[in-house]
């Protein structure tokens, strides 16, 4: 016992303790409660332990894993089209010589909104009734309004361009970081080696850029997973859950529901979404980075 | 094969020039050399004709073609840069052979060509490491080889070898002379090491603020400097310079560096003095020679106090002192001196350089 207060525990003790409070106590209370048929409404439900129940029904719940497969999709599809997005604005944005800071500057005003606000402006943008969209079409002789928020396939693409219109600075900065890190040398030896733009851009450029590509895709793989404001703003969900995301579905469960037990059940199944995505590009940009020789 | 001309050659950033009206032919198969000091044009002039630079006015021909609107890729020059600027996702081999790759060269006949590079720059274990894991000097190597796989008209040299430490500066100057007598292809190097440029060059071209100062072989530009600042600039330690006066009295013509120092010239001294008042003297440390005894009766002679000694080896420097100017003189074969020891010096009026005080210029 004295050996261990003297020890580096002892050094490391107030770290555990915040942990322990901040981190794990909450994990294992959700935990356990994804193991009982706990309701809000019914706060004794939290000491029946039911097994595996919930999880369960969740792998026979269809409409769980369209959610699940919905989000994967539209993961996939956001961040990649960010990328595509924010690396043309960084390329564009590093071309220019005069004002480049203020461009800079301009480009994160999409960031500085809350997701709640860019939602329902979004929102506005897609009524059919009303809607900025629909009307500046009816300009160009589009007299039936198009049902942006209501058709299955439409609502996906109106929430994913609020996502993107929203979210695309983040790639655009961190690619532009990456670009002005670039040293010159190397893409000027490429010139005279015969290169044209392109090549340039594919063969170097791009190694260079990788890493920068791949810490972008971490965070924002992180926050288009856990999306929640904006769809929930613009759609709610619905109509008829053709837009039912992981979280909304999760948050209908778990507050409209009060089904808190099945709702944290469903949280633990799409928390390994995030940390498979997270692992993935964290093991991309480790690869990219040794192709640099930055270790 | 190539010929690299320059016609009136000139690059302006904004209202600052860097490159004035510069003209130049370097022939097949030439080593030449810019020198100068920093921000004097020379990398400017080398990046312009690499085509990483536009032109501002004049023109550039390689082999009898204008090249002013080609890119880089089409000049068929290569070009080692000072950081090396090696690819560092890829390997030696892929370095080396990347710019063959891009210009879809059979890939038998990538690799035979960088099985040649390899072994002419002794490359062979480092074949497959990546530039990080390479010192100084092979990073070097490698920048070289990839200039050589490609077989240009003309290797432009940017200050290859200044972030090298000396010893290895010296040994890679060696392999590049070597280089250039195996390969015989013109070679356009700039650097701002007077001695660099003098090993390794045939012709010498020393700029200064976008000017060409002088033109010519190593031994020229050493021997016969053009003006003040050439003479300053070759040779370590630099040309000593004076402010001297020439007395003209009854056709008798006298230098004066002091109040008590007169120098008689030479005949033909005489001719391009005369009509001179205020001048530049310039004498090199080496052609102030320390005498023990026999004096040469022909030679300027004069005795100093010595300030500073400082023993070299092969030889040593003393500074003395003349009309308040720092002068170094070089004691070849040297024996013990101590500070304050009184000399007696000797210089051949023969070796002794004349530049005209307003203007800079050599007196001929």
């Amino acid at each position: 016992m004295k050996k261990f207060l003297n020890g580096p525990w002892v050094l490391l003790l107030p770290t555990l303790i915040i942990l322990t409070c901040v981190v794990l106590l909450p994990l294992l209370i959700s935990l356990w409660t994804s193991f009982t048929p706990f309701k809000l409404t019914k706060p004794d439900t939290l000491y029946r332990f039911v097994g595996f129940r919930n999880y369960e029904r969740l792998i026979g719940d269809i409409d769980f894993w369209i959610a699940f497969g919905r989000t994967v999709l539209f993961l996939a599809i956001a961040l990649n089209l960010e990328l595509v997005f924010g690396l043309g604005i960084a390329l564009l944005i590093n071309k220019i010589t005069y004002g480049q800071r203020t461009l800079r500057t301009l480009m994160m005003f999409p960031m500085m909104f809350s997701p709640i606000l860019v939602g329902f402006q979004w929102k506005y943008i897609f009524n059919d009734n009303i809607g900025l969209l629909n009307n500046f079409l009816r300009e160009f002789g589009v007299i039936q309004p198009i049902p942006w928020l209501v058709d299955g396939v439409l609502a996906n693409i109106s929430i994913m361009a609020a996502e993107i219109w929203s979210s695309t600075s983040v790639f655009a900065i961190l690619l532009l970081a990456g670009l002005l890190g670039i040293p010159k040398d190397p893409l000027e030896a490429a010139r005279v080696d015969g290169c044209n733009s392109w090549q340039v851009f594919k063969n170097i450029t791009l190694p260079f850029l990788m890493p920068f590509v791949f810490i972008a895709m971490t965070i924002r793989s992180l926050d288009v997973a856990r999306a929640y404001d904006i769809v929930q703003m613009m759609t709610g969900g619905g109509p008829a859950k053709r837009t039912e995301l992981l979280w909304t579905l999760i948050s209908r469960t778990g507050y409209v529901d009060a089904k808190m037990g099945m709702a944290n059940a469903m949280s633990y199944i799409s928390i390994f979404l995030s940390i498979a995505f997270t692992f993935f590009f964290f093991y991309k940009l480790m690869q990219s980075r040794q192709q640099l020789s930055y270790e | 094969m190539a010929q690299v001309e320059l016609k009136n050659l000139s690059k302006k950033y904004g209202k600052v020039t860097a490159v004035q009206n510069m003209d130049l032919i370097i022939p097949h198969n030439q080593f030449l050399v810019l020198v100068g000091p920093s921000g004097c044009g020379k990398s400017t002039t080398l990046r312009m004709i690499a085509g990483l630079e536009e032109i501002t006015g004049g023109e550039i021909f390689i082999n009898d073609e204008r090249v002013n609107d080609k890119d880089p890729k089409d000049r068929n020059v290569s070009m080692v840069f000072q950081n090396y600027a090696l690819y560092p996702h890829m390997s030696v081999e892929e370095n080396l052979g990347f710019s063959l790759k891009i210009a879809k060269v059979k890939s038998e006949e990538i690799e035979k060509r960088v099985n040649e590079a390899v072994s002419i720059l002794g490359l062979e274990d480092l074949r497959s490491r990546k530039p990080s894991q390479l010192s100084g000097g092979q990073r070097q190597r490698v920048a070289m080889g990839r200039a050589i796989v490609r077989r240009p008209d003309a290797f432009l040299f940017d200050e290859p070898l200044s972030n090298l430490d000396a010893k290895l500066r010296t040994q890679m100057r060696t392999e590049i002379k070597k280089l250039h007598q195996k390969l015989k292809t013109t070679i356009i190097y700039v650097t701002h090491d007077q001695v660099e440029a003098m090993t390794l060059a045939d012709r010498i071209i020393i700029m200064k603020d976008g000017y060409i100062e002088q033109i010519g072989s190593p031994i020229e530009v050493f021997s016969k400097p053009t003006n003040v600042f050439v003479a300053t600039f070759i040779g370590s330690p630099p040309m000593n310079i004076f402010s001297a006066e020439i007395i003209n009295s009854n056709n008798n013509i006298k230098i004066k560096l002091d109040d008590n120092l007169y120098f008689d010239c030479t005949e033909d001294q005489k001719n391009k003095l005369q009509n001179k008042k205020n001048i530049f003297l310039g004498i090199r440390a080496e052609d102030i020679m320390p005498v023990e005894n026999n004096i040469n009766t022909s030679f300027w002679s004069f005795k100093r106090n010595v300030d500073i000694v400082e023993p070299l080896g092969t030889e040593t420097q003393l500074f003395i002192t003349i009309n308040d100017k720092e002068i170094i003189s070089r004691m070849y074969n040297p024996y013990a001196v101590n500070v304050g020891d009184e000399l007696t010096f000797q210089v051949d009026p023969s070796k002794v350089h004349f530049f005209d005080k307003e203007t800079e210029k050599a007196i001929i």
